[in-house]
């Protein structure tokens, strides 16, 4: 069956409830990523230095919590999970876990990202926003938030549209999805549209 | 969600950085400011003494590793200025954006390496029932366990936390200082955590075996190998782990040259790191060797025209600075916000008041009363006014507690006026059974106010005294040592309060009797900080006192009458934890020389 990754999201943490390391650990293995440091620094990174910049960050005994106060947060989610995919896969370049929910839905249709789930593997289909393709990358970079063009360098910003669009060209070329195998157990791959 | 986020650009709500909240490393009951850390008092656990030891090392490893690091600089200057002065809300920030660029690596280092100390049997609570903690302190393990044995795995995880807490800094740092910088200057490949996780893909498992086994080869042979990191390195006592936390002398030192620090447990860790160092660099992962950073520190010091202290700003003091960090950076929060309390003369009490204190001298033996500067009364009470507070920089006063209507305790703070009032007060104390009459319990910091605190010292008679170390207890010593010839000390744990240990230290003097105690509120790290501060060749007999009992003393010592004045510690502890916090000092500088 497939399913966006925004819906995938949303059944998971409704709006009122509340998310914390332990759940984004669950999705991670239920996403079939690696469960490799790198990734869970990401995604949790992600997630929780964007609910304390939104100020929805409590720190509690047993870990912290960002409350789901709104759809945003859910799209914050989504959005640090498709960095966990890229990550997985290598495609991400090093990017402050704060911009993240700024920077992916500037560079992804995040809308049209699915999952599509077999039995032994998960397919994610990733669509790069059309403007990645037809914007410089300097116009690209003057569309983001001042706050978070103060977080985030250009040249930093730069690297890693390269190194997206290459992925998306490589995988075009090959008419391959990407896979990935996780101690020789491939469980998720990707595919760019 | 197909625009970039909008909200992201917005304000931060009102009152969002009370006290740096997000911007702070924070484990449980601790919490880290960069340059001192805060451990609030929470009672109800199985391990009292081993787990307030845990949380101050935990607290301790972060300032260490930013006394030690070129980031590490660069927090501690963003916390000063986020902390006072103008744009403190832009400091604020930044402060947010650095601690999220170094987390894991801070974490991962504070929190292995404190809970390795904990015990063997695994880490407490605190950090098993924490998912994010748990998550470091695995992380820590996976690389410690890629050594041979869990010594030199220590020596790994601090190692790499400190390769990946220098990377090369901004050169805006250096021309225009902290104020000319921004987060965009900082490439994301230069922060901590990114190079702490790359560190761990590069320095995999082959890589360690062959450096141990390069190091087994060139110090195998060593006296000392075999005790830290031989076959049986496995067992991590807390006295082992502070010698294997490394003051490092040069990453790129040649261990032969020994480095700033003598130790040979430096010297294991400095040739490991060499090795973790170059294969770093031959990853492409450059760091900042020693000499170029005490380069570095003075330029962006210079520009930011801040002097934050360094550890290496004088390398004789290395040992010293580390005492001193754990002495000062702790600050113990009991109850915030303070009890309430009103202030009235003890000579206009009521027979009722006094009904009370008479209550407590025939439990006690002896009535308490305390002197303390008037800032430390204002701090640990919550009164309605300030000015009900004579001006004064030195009070003396009896406190006990009142019940409220409703239900709540509140303290009544009654002050005596003229130190004569001492002698007459001793006396009633006497007549209604107290054994030693007064107690009066001092404060090291009151000594600030020489001219102050004389007159109340010198009335106090026959009174008992004990004197809390909130500064500098070498300056302390130092004005009595003329009149003493035997420093004792002792270490014990209380199971009141939360099972907070007290250290004391006990003087008497040959001829004297017993009169004054030492103590502060400690766990056994700090209280061995503590008494290895105490550099006292002068005294010719150092006893350490165990459960009462005194061993290696002179006959004529011998013969003396030994108490140790357990009680009127005790009672001066149970006086703190009415108190809301104890924040130690550092003295002010003297005139005319240097301490």
């Amino acid at each position: 069956m497939t399913e966006t990754l925004s819906s995938w999201v949303e059944a998971r943490v409704p709006v009122g409830s509340e998310v914390g390391p332990a759940d984004l650990e669950a999705w991670i293995e239920e996403l079939g990523l690696p469960s490799n440091p790198r990734v869970q620094a990401a995604v949790s990174g992600a997630v929780r230095e964007w609910g304390a910049a939104q100020g929805s960050l409590a720190w509690e005994p047993g870990g912290w919590k960002v409350k789901v106060t709104s759809p945003l947060v859910q799209g914050s989610i989504s959005a640090a999970l498709l960095w966990g995919i890229l990550g997985a896969f290598q495609i991400a370049t090093p990017i402050a876990a704060a911009v993240i929910p700024a920077i992916v839905p500037l560079l992804f249709s995040v809308e049209k990202v699915r999952l599509t789930r077999g039995e032994e593997e998960v397919l994610a289909h990733l669509a790069l926003a059309d403007r990645v393709r037809t914007e410089t990358p300097e116009k690209l970079y003057q569309q983001l938030p001042a706050s978070i063009r103060e977080e985030l360098g250009f040249l930093d910003f730069l690297d890693l549209v390269e190194k997206l669009v290459d992925a998306g060209r490589a995988d075009r070329k090959g008419g391959e999805a990407i896979a990935i195998e996780p101690e020789g157990r491939a469980r998720l791959r990707v595919v760019f549209e | 969600m197909t625009e970039p986020e909008p909200a992201t650009s917005a304000p931060a709500p009102p009152g969002r950085h009370p006290e740096l909240e997000d911007q702070l490393l924070a484990f449980g009951a601790a919490r880290f400011h960069h340059g001192h850390w805060q451990v609030e008092e929470v009672g109800d656990e199985a391990n009292p003494w081993g787990l307030r030891t845990m949380r101050t090392r935990h607290e301790e490893i972060h300032q260490n590793l930013n006394e030690l690091t070129l980031f590490g600089l660069l927090l501690e200057m963003t916390a000063h200025r986020a902390r006072e002065g103008e744009g403190s809300e832009r400091y604020s920030r930044l402060l947010s954006g650095l601690v999220a660029r170094c987390r894991t690596t801070h974490e991962v280092v504070a929190t292995y390496l404190s809970s390795v100390s904990y015990g063997r049997t695994g880490p407490p609570a605190e950090v098993a029932g924490d998912a994010e903690y748990w998550g470091y302190f695995e992380l820590g393990a996976e690389l410690s366990a890629r050594l041979p044995n869990p010594a030199l795995g220590v020596l790994a995880v601090w190692g790499l936390g400190r390769l990946a807490m220098n990377p090369r800094l901004p050169e805006v740092l250096s021309e225009k200082g902290i104020q000319g910088f921004f987060l965009a200057d900082l490439r994301a490949r230069d922060a901590p955590d990114e190079r702490f996780l790359r560190g761990m893909e590069i320095l995999d498992r082959p890589f360690w075996a062959r450096a141990a086994e390069q190091v087994a080869a060139y110090f195998g042979r060593h006296p000392d190998w075999e005790e830290y990191f031989g076959a049986r390195a496995w067992q991590l006592t807390p006295a082992k782990m502070m010698k294997l936390e490394p003051i490092p002398g040069e990453e790129r030192v040649h261990v032969s040259s020994g480095g700033i620090d003598e130790g040979f447990e430096n010297d294991v860790a400095n040739f490991l790191l060499d090795q973790a160092g170059s294969a770093l660099e031959a990853g492409g992962m450059a760091f900042v060797g020693l000499q170029e950073r005490i380069e570095v520190q003075k330029q962006v010091r210079a520009a930011s025209n801040l002097w934050v202290p360094r550890l290496y700003d004088s390398p004789v003091i290395l040992v010293r600075s580390k005492l001193e960090r754990l002495f000062y950076g702790e600050r113990l929060i009991w109850r915030s916000p303070p009890r309430r309390a009103r202030v009235s003369d003890l000579r206009n009490g009521t027979p009722r008041d006094f009904g009370a204190y008479r209550n407590i001298v025939q439990e006690e033996g002896f009535l308490p009363l305390y002197l303390r500067r008037r800032e430390d009364v204002l701090a640990n009470h919550l009164f309605e006014r300030e000015d009900d507070l004579p001006p004064d920089p030195v009070l003396c006063y009896a406190r006990k507690q009142r019940q409220e209507e409703d239900g709540s305790i509140s303290l009544d703070v009654q002050l005596l006026r003229q130190p004569t009032e001492l002698i007459t007060l001793g006396m009633w104390a006497e007549e209604r059974g107290g054994n030693v009459g007064l107690l009066v319990s001092g404060s090291a910091l009151t000594s600030t106010s020489p001219e102050a605190v004389a007159p109340w010292l010198e009335h106090s008679g026959g009174a008992a005294l004990s004197i809390l170390l909130d500064t500098d207890p070498n300056r302390i010593l130092a004005c009595l040592e003329q009149s003493w010839e035997v420093l004792i000390w002792h270490q014990q744990e209380m199971v009141e309060g939360g099972g907070q240990e007290v250290l004391f230290l006990y003087t008497v003097g040959k001829q004297t009797q017993p009169g004054l105690g030492f103590f502060r509120p400690a766990n056994s790290w700090l209280a061995d900080a503590t008494l290895r501060m105490l550099d006292r060749p002068a005294l010719p007999v150092t006893l350490q006192a165990t459960g009462g009992r005194i061993e290696g003393i002179s006959r004529e010592l011998a013969e003396m009458e030994w108490t140790f004045p357990l009680h009127l510690a005790w009672a001066a502890k149970r006086y703190l934890n009415e108190e809301s916090r104890f924040v130690p000092e550092r003295p002010p500088p003297v005139a005319g020389g240097r301490r």
